[in-house]
């Protein structure tokens, strides 16, 4: 069951066995399974529940209500725009439904920093088991839209490989809206599928609360304080929980902000380090008098493998992908000002765009504001900046081999690639913070899990080493970046980490 | 010139620049909310019309992109005490430049000019400044209906394309 923040009189004081704090994937698979297991169980959600019948497909009235601070958070170097869910069923409520089983070298690697139960033998029936709840099936090529038969064409003409994703949906129209919520229930977001689960094994989820503070005495955690949010979202009434265990899984900028915020104990100082963003920039193609309409159908369908070190070893280890948003998002990152920028938009019907998700090597961190609130410290390395403009390099290659006329890339100063043979103009673009466009919709590692106490924040089963009843289930527990889009190894290491907690209960 | 006509010129330039800087910190803070307005004052309003007039063309008078701009700073109070001293500043910062007046004044050619400059400065904080405002005020503009004919978007389905919603496959209970 759901129960809204505005169905709440009073102050809310609840006393549960499991406490999770968060509702997207990782919140919701570890509810789940504890419900599912007997356990009592509450799920706290600082956004709240939106079904399809509120979602309007229009941005200035969506993005304030399905992103945390709408949609305007950056890195504190206003380097990259950090994009996550706060809605009921989190960032799995507005991501485009791509779905990567982590790949086995990337098991390998985490496998390393001591974490049993991480074989690929073993992930695979979490995997199966995610790909049946979440209703995931392959694209056919034919279901792709132009933007992304374009890249799709160019890397086959290359040689390059590629493929049509794996979606969770369920009967998907196409409208391209994926970014702001989908009004037709298609998008199988944890709120559709995970959540209702637990919700049928018992367990109770509360929108509109946030949790301030994690109550502890610094060995044992016994609850959590916080507020209920009013239809304002402003604080109406106090909140108090009290647990035997409480999971925290609201990602991994939120989830190590409360826990910096409520002074846990932490030997390896590496809660709110080691943040991985995957940023990803623009490539943009031009075709013109072709109708590449790029705001419909299946937004992101598409992706090449080839550059991807977790794919196909790669030492680039980056992975172009084509995706669009609606005009709002496309606005910004079309390049220029006045006249130049009003011609890029109208030509945006002629235009193809892929964003470059780079396996950022380079880690940052957080702190905590006076207010509390996260501080991202984050700025694209050197290194990284390089296999970023080499990614982006290959994505212009591809646009050429489709037809292309000429390419732009979203730095700040507009550059442009009329051939093949102008590639090298990239070699002068600056990749400084505010020098090009960036954007993260994958945050990771800000408390990483691993066999070691003084270089881990938390234990293989997702144990604070610092605390007896306190866990992590979100990417804070990745102890590197995916390199591919995290969605599903959210929710299979969650799961990892739910089963664990059932069994010791 | 004689030293005490060159110390009182002196003095006499420095109290003038003085001042000069004392009306720019002075006129740079936020003043009380224009008349429905939650956030931005009627100075502000001004600069931000202006602004949108660059980084949008002519066609930035389908929308009301300060009362847009308004809406979003008003619904993020930590973000929008921020945001919203920025027009001021971008006001004062061409005298700042070598320009003879502040950014309402300067002729299309010279804000356009010094906007440009912005987006390449070497100084990081001109880049945020820059990109900040052109995301917010873009956004805005592309977030309303009168901006979409001209880029033949065709808008939201809903409410346009009569489509159901499909029963989830799990129930859900709302309270």
């Amino acid at each position: 069951m759901i129960i809204r923040g505005s169905s709440v009189s009073g102050d809310l004081k609840l006393r549960t066995q499991d406490l999770v704090i968060g509702s997207g994937p990782g919140g919701s698979t570890v509810a789940m399974l504890l419900a599912k297991a007997g356990r009592q169980v509450i799920v706290l959600e600082e956004g709240s529940f939106v079904p399809a019948e509120e979602m309007t497909q229009r941005e200035g009235q969506m993005m304030g209500r399905l992103f945390s601070e709408g949609g305007t958070r950056t890195t504190e170097d206003k380097g990259v725009t950090i994009l996550h869910g706060q809605v009921i069923g989190g960032t799995s409520v507005v991501n485009h439904l791509i779905c990567f089983r982590t790949p086995d070298r990337l098991l390998e690697l985490w496998a390393a920093e001591g974490i049993d139960d991480l074989d690929p033998a073993a992930m695979k029936l979490r995997f199966d088991r995610i790909w049946e709840i979440l209703n995931v099936a392959r694209i056919d090529e034919s279901q792709l839209n132009r933007n992304n038969t374009l890249l799709m064409d160019g890397a086959k003409k290359l040689g390059w490989k590629g493929h049509p994703f794996d979606r969770n949906a369920n009967s998907c129209l196409g409208s391209g809206f994926c970014t702001i919520g989908c009004a037709y229930n298609a998008k199988q977001s944890a709120a559709l599928t995970m959540l209702p689960l637990a919700g049928q094994y018992g367990a109770r989820v509360h929108a509109d609360c946030r949790v301030t503070r994690i109550l502890h005495d610094g060995s044992r955690v016994t609850g959590v304080e916080g507020v209920v949010l009013g239809a304002d979202r402003r604080p109406k009434a106090k909140l108090f929980v009290e647990a035997d265990r409480v999971i925290v899984a609201g990602g991994a900028i939120l989830t190590p902000t409360l826990l910096l915020r409520s002074g846990v104990p932490d030997e390896s100082k590496m809660i709110g380090q080691n943040l991985y963003l995957h940023p990803g920039s623009p490539v943009i193609g031009h075709f013109p008098g072709m109708n590449v309409d790029p705001t419909v159908g299946i937004l992101q369908g598409y992706g090449i493998s080839e550059f991807s070190w977790p794919l196909n070893g790669h030492p680039i280890d980056v992975l172009p992908e084509g995706v669009s948003g609606p005009p709002g998002v496309a606005s910004v990152v079309v390049p220029g000002l006045g006249a130049a920028h009003r011609d890029g938009m109208r030509q945006i019907n002629e235009a193809a765009i892929a964003g470059v998700l780079l396996r950022d090597h380079h880690p940052g961190h957080i702190e905590l504001r006076d207010d509390g609130r996260p501080l991202v410290h984050y700025t694209l390395h050197p290194e990284d900046a390089e296999r970023m403009r080499e990614g982006s390099k290959k994505t212009i290659e591809a646009y050429f081999a489709a037809g292309a006329s000429r390419c732009m890339t979203g730095h700040t100063v507009p550059t442009e690639v009329r051939s093949v043979t102008e590639l090298n103009r990239l070699d002068s673009a600056s990749y400084a913070p505010g020098s090009i466009a960036l954007i993260s919709y994958h945050q990771m590692g800000t408390a990483r899990m691993g066999g070691d106490a003084k270089k881990h924040a938390t234990n293989p089963d997702g144990r604070l080493w610092g605390l007896k009843n306190l866990y992590v289930a979100d990417a804070s527990l990745f102890p590197t970046a995916s390199g591919v889009n995290p969605q599903i190894s959210v929710y299979g290491m969650a799961m990892r980490v739910g089963e664990r907690l059932a069994a010791s209960s | 010139m004689s030293s005490p006509t060159r110390r009182n010129l002196l003095i006499g330039l420095a109290t003038g620049f003085l001042a000069v800087v004392a009306t720019q910190v002075r006129n740079v803070l936020p003043g009380d909310p224009a008349e429905g307005h939650q956030m931005l004052d009627a100075e502000s309003i001004v600069i931000v019309r202006l602004l949108a007039e660059c980084f949008i063309g002519p066609d930035h008078v389908l929308v009301d992109v300060p009362l847009e701009v308004d809406h979003t700073l008003a619904a993020l109070p930590e973000v929008g005490e921020l945001w919203k001293r920025l027009p001021k500043l971008i006001e004062a910062a061409p005298l700042l430049e070598g320009y003879f007046s502040g950014f309402t004044a300067l002729s299309a050619e010279d804000k356009e000019k010094f906007l440009a400059g912005w987006a390449a400065s070497e100084r990081l904080e001109k880049r945020q400044i820059y990109n900040g405002l052109r995301a917010l005020i873009l956004s805005h503009f592309y977030f309303q209906p009168a901006s979409w004919a001209a880029i033949q978007y065709a808008g939201p389905w809903v409410g346009r394309i009569d489509l159901p919603i499909l029963s989830p496959r799990f129930p859900l209970e709302v309270q």
